[in-house]
């Protein structure tokens, strides 16, 4: 919908776009460029002795990728009854790997400058994997780093499997 | 520089670097066989064919460093100078030093470089006589040939050549006069020399080659590709001139092979004229081609193009394939008809052999990786002072380009080991009562999936209690501990060991062989050393044929499907309540005729949940493994069938025991288990326990 808006905007150099899709009932984004695509949610073959957000292994087109829940990560609820899940196909660095969300919304374009920090707030969870904060009229939509929320800790995790198996 | 132009050296900075390799081994053989006319005929026609391509596109230092080389070599053809260790190192100096300006030349085409001081040694070698620059210059317009006769006789070759596939050729034939004219100022004099050898190697080669074309397009006929779609797989009719390279490499006269070769080879022959009658000194190159053919195999620049390209069609029958199973699976549940049943079982079996067919393009010879160690070994033993004979066995054996690739760095450092730290100098030698020469031989051959590569040599052997004594030294071992000693060898392995005094040039900084075994096992390969005091070593290199494609047997586990392959199982059987015996505190075991064997659950090893049931319900898989043979319970074996094996992404990649993916039939991706590997930890933790408890039941 606001695509077709965003392409006629003047881009500046700053203008970034980012994809913004639902947790639950918070708003989270990904840069834009990092997305390769988004399908719905596949039959998966589950992955043994993986961390629990690690939902499986799919078939896309004949590329084996791995599909990881964020919500589960993030200790979301997902909504119920939703009918809108679906997979975005990231691109990180080469990595592919598939992301479950609740659903998609939109595509962002702003500025740097319409980025705020995150604020210093004592939490149970590290906010390293926060980029930034999105805010517009009395939404906020959180900028996501999604290497950084799977990071390499769980990549080690997984590989460290090595010794338990 | 116009486009054409610059497609004309880069063609050229291709072909030389052949050139260069042939020209390596034939000083390599010169220095075995100093006589030996032939040989000195060869390089002549090589460094003469090198020096009037080169001019004829422009590249006036090489051709002008190539001519002082001709220099050198015409006067050891004349017999004015004799042949002689000195004189191979300043041949093969020479050689390296055009190899280097290639290489420059083809990172940056417009490159200069400074020759003179190379010049001026081999100036000082021929010591300035103008008489044999005469002479070379009277020679080389021997070899060119008019443009009638070339044309003449390439023109036969399409009348010989019974092929229909030929049009692509023909086709591209018809640029042979555009060619023609772009150099016909170059044309000189008679050629009969060269006539003959064009005429003499057309004809040969044509009957060679057309011999595999004709049942090469017989075989694909018969798996239903068309022409057309062979062609356009294989991209021929945009690139015939780099394609002939491809078509070469792959070659090599295997059937399968040569399948997909076929078409590029009328290419490949109709391109050489083009080339004779566009650089006209070219033409002695295709003597050359035509005493080795397969050597081409080693032009990786061009080898990596076809690459893209095999594995663009592998990837797509790869597909074919996963449809066909899912076709195959389904056929007697959705299809009734008789004859659509009995079609889909032809498309398998065809599936199956296109499939072998393209798995087949991506293996390679290993020659030209070998040839390489003779100029690692002569490098070595020139250097120190050792006499070395170097032999090589199965050269022709093939294996998947990837796994090649990876091979070369890892085997110049056993052949350099074997070479400095396996044979002893000419005096120990000769103290040992044995021939002064000492020998190398690297032996290729396949054994059931895997490329065995051995590197033997008849040198003095490792001496364990020196290794032992290291080791200590080192604090890898407990002075105490008793290791037998075909386990103490393993320790030259270890990273940072090294037992030479003396940090040679060659080796001894000890960083060769644990480089060397992370590499191979890094190819999900093995290296294994034997040795014998005084009689010499072995390192024996395990590698996997393909890394692709393997036997698979499908086996269920609760609701999940996972791979094993196939290589690995020895026997499944379905246990009996006699066969199972409980050990407190251990587990279960299997009695197998006689064997007990450690039993373990893959639904625990894995964590996943399992079928209801007693052991005796589930299905026992054996294993033999070098170590230890264990039994592996499984709810089912649902069948067997090739996978394809698909890497798994970083985030899951590196866990043991688990080797990769694969798309079974119904589209949905299942692991493949290593359970040599998934176990590995388990057997070693538990190996003595096991031992006990087995002694004690038994």
């Amino acid at each position: 919908m606001s695509i077709e808006n965003l392409n006629n905007e003047n881009v500046n150099s700053e203008l970034q776009r980012f994809l913004e899709f639902s947790l639950g009932e918070e708003d989270y984004a990904l840069p834009l460029l990092s997305v390769r695509e988004v399908i719905s949610v596949p039959e998966t073959t589950p992955i043994p002795k993986a961390p629990s957000h690690f939902l499986g292994i799919m078939n896309l087109r004949g590329q084996v990728i791995s599909v990881v829940d964020l919500r589960t990560k993030l200790k979301i609820k997902p909504k119920e009854n939703n009918h809108e899940e679906s997979v975005i196909i990231v691109d990180l660095n080469g990595m592919n790997l598939g992301i479950v969300v609740d659903s998609i919304n939109k595509v962002l374009a702003f500025t740097t400058d319409e980025v705020n920090d995150v604020p210093e707030i004592e939490s149970q969870v590290n906010a390293e994997y926060i980029n930034g904060v999105y805010r517009k009229e009395d939404a906020l939509t959180v900028l996501l780093d999604v290497a950084k929320v799977l990071d390499l800790k769980d990549l080690k995790a997984v590989g460290g499997l090595k010794s338990a198996a | 520089m116009e486009d054409f132009e610059r497609e004309l050296k880069e063609d050229f900075l291709e072909e030389s670097l052949q050139l260069l390799e042939d020209s390596e081994q034939a000083f390599l053989a010169l220095e075995d066989d100093n006589d030996s006319t032939d040989l000195l005929d060869q390089i002549f026609r090589l460094a003469h064919n090198l020096k009037g391509t080169s001019r004829a596109v422009g590249f006036g230092e090489v051709a002008e460093f190539t001519h002082e080389m001709e220099n050198l070599i015409l006067k050891l053809k004349t017999g004015e100078m004799q042949v002689n260790d000195f004189v191979v190192t300043i041949l093969l100096e020479c050689n390296d030093h055009i190899t280097h300006m290639i290489n420059t030349l083809r990172d940056d085409i417009e490159a200069t470089f400074d020759n003179d001081a190379i010049i001026a040694k081999i100036i000082s070698v021929v010591s300035g006589d103008t008489v044999g620059e005469a002479e070379v210059q009277a020679e080389a317009q021997v070899e060119e040939a008019p443009v009638a006769e070339v044309e003449e006789v390439a023109a036969e070759y399409f009348e010989e050549d019974p092929v229909e596939v030929v049009t692509p050729a023909a086709e591209n034939f018809e640029e042979v006069p555009d060619a023609v004219m772009f150099d016909d100022s170059d044309f000189e004099e008679d050629g009969e020399a060269a006539e003959e050898v064009i005429a003499e190697t057309v004809s040969e080669e044509s009957n060679e080659e057309v011999e595999i074309s004709n049942s090469a397009i017989e075989s694909l006929r018969e798996i239903g590709l068309s022409d057309e779609e062979i062609f356009k797989q294989l991209g021929i009719e945009t690139a015939p001139k780099n394609d002939a390279d491809e078509g070469l490499t792959i070659k090599k006269g295997e059937d399968i092979v040569a399948q997909t070769v076929v078409e590029t080879e009328p290419v490949v022959a109709e391109a050489a004229p083009v080339n004779n009658v566009t650089d006209i000194k070219s033409a002695p190159k295709l003597p050359v081609q035509k005493e080795k053919p397969p050597k081409k195999k080693s032009e990786d620049e061009s080898i990596r193009v076809a690459l893209s390209r095999v594995e663009k069609l592998n990837n797509v029958v790869g597909e074919l394939v996963i449809l066909q199973t899912v076709l195959d699976q389904r056929r007697f549940v959705a299809i009734q008809d008789g004859l659509a049943n009995k079609s889909i079982a032809q498309l398998g079996k065809l599936s199956k052999e296109i499939q072998e067919i393209s798995m087949s393009l991506r293996m390679v010879p290993l020659k030209a990786t070998l040839q390489k160690m003779n100029r690692i070994v002569r490098d070595t033993s020139k250097t120190l002072n050792k006499q070395v004979k170097l032999h090589l066995v199965g050269e022709d054996t093939e294996i998947d380009k990837t796994v090649l690739e990876n091979l070369s760095d890892p085997l110049v450092h056993i052949v350099r080991n074997a070479v400095d730290h396996g044979l002893e100098s000419t005096d120990g030698r000769i103290k040992a009562g044995k021939n002064e020469v000492g020998n190398v031989e690297i032996r290729a051959f396949h054994e059931g999936n895997n490329l065995v590569i051995q590197i033997n040599d008849d040198g003095g052997g490792i001496d364990h209690n020196i290794i032992r004594a290291k080791a200590i030294e080192c604090g890898l071992i407990n002075p105490n501990k008793e290791i037998p000693p075909h386990e103490m060898i393993q320790y030259i392995f270890h990273p940072g060991f090294s037992t030479k005094e003396e940090v040679t040039e060659v080796s001894g900084r000890g960083v060769g062989m644990d480089v060397v075994k992370t590499n191979i096992e890094g190819m999900s390969g093995t290296i294994e050393v034997k040795t014998e005091m005084g009689k010499g070593s072995v390192f024996k290199v395990c590698l996997p044929l393909t890394m692709a494609i393997i036997d698979g047997m499908v086996i269920r586990v609760g609701g999940e499907k996972y791979i094993i392959p196939l290589s690995q199982v020895h026997e499944s059987l379905k246990p009996t309540k006699e066969m199972m015996n409980k050990i407190t505190g251990f587990g279960e075991c299997l009695n197998l005729r006689g064997e007990v064997l450690p039993v373990f659950n893959i639904g625990q090893t894995l964590s996943r949940k399992m079928d209801d049931g007693e052991s005796i319900d589930k299905i026992a898989i054996i294993i033999h493994n070098a170590n230890f043979n264990f039994a592996v319970l499984v709810d089912d074996i649902l069948h067997q069938q090739q996978v394809v094996i698909k890497k798994l992404g970083d985030e899951i990649r590196g866990r043991k025991g688990f080797m990769g993916s694969s798309i079974l039939g119904d589209g949905k991706p299942s692991f493949i288990l290593d359970l040599n590997e998934l176990y590995s930890g388990s057997l070693k933790k538990n190996q003595n326990s096991i031992k006990e408890n087995i002694a004690r039941v038994a």
